[in-house]
């Protein structure tokens, strides 16, 4: 069955998220960097009068850190489990589209990366916000 | 969760910004880098110099995603809250900080 996902482009690679955790898409706010803190974490930020902590998606991910200036966009995404799910900032290159895809569809890899599904041409990795919530240091 | 924190500034580039809840602050002193609480659990923070008492602040957990990566002398923070539009980490009550 197929649901709403934001797709975003993370480098030369694209992955997507369930629309249904998404809460906006921004344009990265200024960032309070955190000195020595893991490369994935950004900084701290204020969306919407509530502290937001933003993240390279990634790193997240496994991926090389952002070399100098942080990446443009900021998808608020709510991850964790329903019931304890936490608003945080997940910095990316580029929102790319809305597309409706089918988690069950996906090959590869589980974990907080999920599965790959074919957009077109594009192998789009499929994340799964409560694993992602896990993803560890 | 809202309780009054004693907010610090730390030195360095990132300026950060950071709350000790106000019941836990056992004492204060100046050193040559800047200001030391004493925290009544027993450990100490170090800051460069104490900003304000901010009454009331609202609190929000730490997310999941944070543990492990804040820096060394962070490693106890209990959440994250905003002061003045400013981000700021929130320690624990009782926690010790190695600056």
């Amino acid at each position: 069955m197929t649901s709403p996902h934001l797709l975003v482009r993370i480098g030369e690679s694209a992955a997507a998220l369930p629309a249904a955790a998404v809460r906006r898409v921004i344009r990265t706010p200024r960032l309070h960097a955190l000195p020595a803190a893991d490369a994935a974490l950004l900084g701290l930020a204020e969306f919407a009068g509530e502290p937001l902590a933003v993240l390279d998606l990634a790193g997240l991910l496994g991926r090389p850190a952002p070399a100098a200036a942080p990446p443009a966009v900021t998808v608020v995404a709510w991850l964790g489990p329903d019931d304890e799910r936490e608003l945080v900032g997940l910095a990316v290159d580029e929102a790319l589209e809305v597309a409706a895809l089918d988690p069950a569809a996906a090959s590869g890899a589980g974990g907080a990366g999920g599965g790959e599904v074919l957009v077109g041409e594009r192998p789009v990795r499929l994340l799964d916000p409560r694993r992602l919530a896990e993803a560890a240091p | 969760m809202s309780p009054d924190l004693l907010l610090l500034r730390q030195g360095g580039a990132g300026e950060l910004l950071v709350g000790v809840p106000a019941g836990a602050v056992a004492g204060l002193a100046r050193t040559a880098d800047g200001v030391r609480l004493a925290l009544a659990g027993g450990g100490a923070v170090a800051a460069r110099e104490v900003v304000e008492l901010a009454r009331g602040v609202a609190v929000r957990p730490l997310p999941a995603l944070l543990r492990g990566r804040l820096p060394a002398p962070l490693a106890a923070a209990a959440g994250l809250a905003l002061w003045r539009s400013e981000p700021l980490v929130v320690l624990a009550a009782g926690a010790e900080e190695a600056p």
